[in-house]
């Protein structure tokens, strides 16, 4: 497995650099390290809105939401989320909660 | 509607033995030099014995299975179909990425993202309320519809992240008042079997589609839109399920075969002028060159035919039919893992389309779209709207 440094805190990820251990490993390190390498600017409650409900979502049904349940929940649009996350909401939202890649074409 | 005409599977030829070593394979192989190899080199290693460590290598799944290098073989070895082979060597748990997840995601959910059937039923009703109101009214989406027309197997990825999507097919049956409907079960249209070279995991995928159909007692199934899974249908289909589906009554089509339908037999009616913008056409391997190289009909005259309905001024990106260049996210590529190389393979399919000059870029299949629009557009700077052929087709309805 790979490993990631980012300000002397080390990761093991995947080959599709998700958090390889996932939310038992997750913290906010790995946000800040996620934020960095997908170049958002600056986090917000916005931001933690999402990550907070990914995973409350995933301990409760083991997988990721549907977009349409993610924006009637968070009250964002799909548009809103890639404004938030520009890898989108499998790629990056999924990836900062700590929660695995999506298995879909996404 | 034509019956799709089909000869005999494949004329390929899987002994390597036969290379000349003449790289006619290497010239128009945009995944030649990743990792130092190219289609010559990795048949050389598999001929010399070194299969272990073409199998341990990730060049092939860097490479699309876009089968341009058995196009230009002179000796007509099947190239991607040896390079398949070296994919199913691998041990399921080193295949890359989350593709072998998927496969068992499927298999045992009926979809790849393991969606519940609650969640999708219910998006499937709160999207088709929206596009009654937006624009087709007393709209609905069907669902388990006994003796429909149509068979339409919905895209997970569209399911999960992009449901708006959904509706230009949606939009394009009640133009043409179709009748149609979607599966309430095992609805997943891409066949991840086919990425990862396992067989009877495909089989199994495409059987979920012969079994609903069978179910439902539809005239046609809708081949899926994503080349690779098109690919993984037609061979199991040819393989498998042809006769016990003929039998039945059944039919299966392409997107285009329904599209053209409806357009010649003036179930829906299009402007043209809504797409004024010089615009290309990128054919997807797997609904042209491969169905070609395996004595099938290949679909290239029809979406150019779709296309000149719709726009005003179409140009052809060259090389394109058989000859044209992958985009570079076929085969897992797009799910995979290996990011930079898909994007570097996306050179020569970036530097098409600028040649082109148009603005407007249309395709169809859902991994091509996505790598245009979502990757090479961004990453090789190109001044373009990329539209799936049906968007086009829904764009320019006259409702």
């Amino acid at each position: 497995m790979p490993i990631v440094e980012f300000k002397g805190h080390k990761w093991e990820v995947d080959e599709d650099g998700f958090l390889s251990g996932g939310l038992d490993v997750w913290d906010r390190d790995w946000v800040e390290y996620v934020k960095h390498i997908e170049g958002i600017p600056e986090l917000t409650d916005e931001h933690w809105k999402c990550i907070h409900f990914l995973q409350d979502y995933y301990r409760t049904h083991g997988i990721a939401p549907m977009v349409r349940i993610f924006s009637k929940v968070t009250g964002f649009k799909l548009k809103k989320i890639y404004e938030l996350f520009p890898s989108g909401p499998g790629k990056g939202a999924c990836k900062m909660a700590g929660l695995p890649k999506p298995t879909g074409c996404v | 509607m034509e019956a799709i005409e089909l000869e005999k599977l494949s004329i390929v030829n899987y002994d390597a033995n036969l290379c000349l070593t003449c790289s006619s394979c290497v010239n128009g192989c945009p995944a030649a030099g990743i990792d130092g190899l190219d289609p010559r080199k990795a048949i050389r290693m598999y001929v010399l014995g070194l299969e272990e460590e073409l199998v341990n290598s990730k060049w092939p799944w860097v490479c699309t299975l876009c089968g341009r290098c058995a196009y230009a073989c002179p000796m007509n070895i099947d190239l991607p179909g040896i390079f398949k082979y070296i994919r199913s060597l691998r041990p399921r748990e080193k295949v890359p990425g989350v593709l072998h997840k998927g496969v068992i995601n499927v298999l045992e959910t009926g979809n790849n993202l393991r969606i519940p059937k609650d969640d999708y039923l219910m998006l499937m009703e709160e999207l088709g309320e929206e596009l009654a109101n937006e624009c087709c009214p007393g709209f609905r989406v069907p669902i388990d519809v006994v003796g429909a027309e149509y068979l339409f197997f919905p895209n997970s990825k569209e399911v999960f992240g992009e449901p708006d999507d959904m509706k230009w097919w949606w939009k394009i049956f009640y133009a043409a008042k179709a009748s149609w409907t979607i599966p309430s079960e095992n609805w997943e249209s891409v066949d991840w079997g086919s990425f990862t070279a396992d067989d009877e995991a495909s089989k199994k995928i495409a059987k979920f589609k012969v079994d609903n159909a069978k179910k439902l007692k539809v005239r046609y199934i809708i081949a899926p839109d994503c080349g690779g899974s098109s690919w993984g249908f037609r061979y199991n289909y040819e393989k498998y399920f042809k006769d016990e589906m003929k039998k039945a009554g059944i039919e299966l089509v392409y997107i285009y075969d329904v599209l053209i339908r409806f357009i010649k037999e003036g179930l829906i009616k299009i402007d043209k002028s809504k797409h004024p913008q010089l615009t290309t056409y990128h054919d997807p391997c797997k609904h042209g060159r491969i169905l070609e190289m395996n004595n099938l009909k290949p679909y290239y005259e029809e979406p150019r035919f779709i296309i000149k309905q719709c726009c005003e001024n179409f140009v052809e990106m060259y090389p394109n039919r058989g000859n044209n260049f992958c985009c570079g996210a076929g085969s897992g590529a797009w799910a995979g893992p290996y990011e930079k190389e898909r994007v570097y393979y996306g050179r020569m399919k970036a530097e098409q389309i600028r040649n082109t000059r148009a603005k407007l870029v249309i395709t169809s299949c859902s991994n091509c779209r996505d790598q245009i629009m979502k990757s090479l557009k961004k990453e090789y700077n190109l001044d373009i709207e990329v539209k799936y052929i049906w968007q086009l087709v829904a764009d320019s309805l006259i409702i």
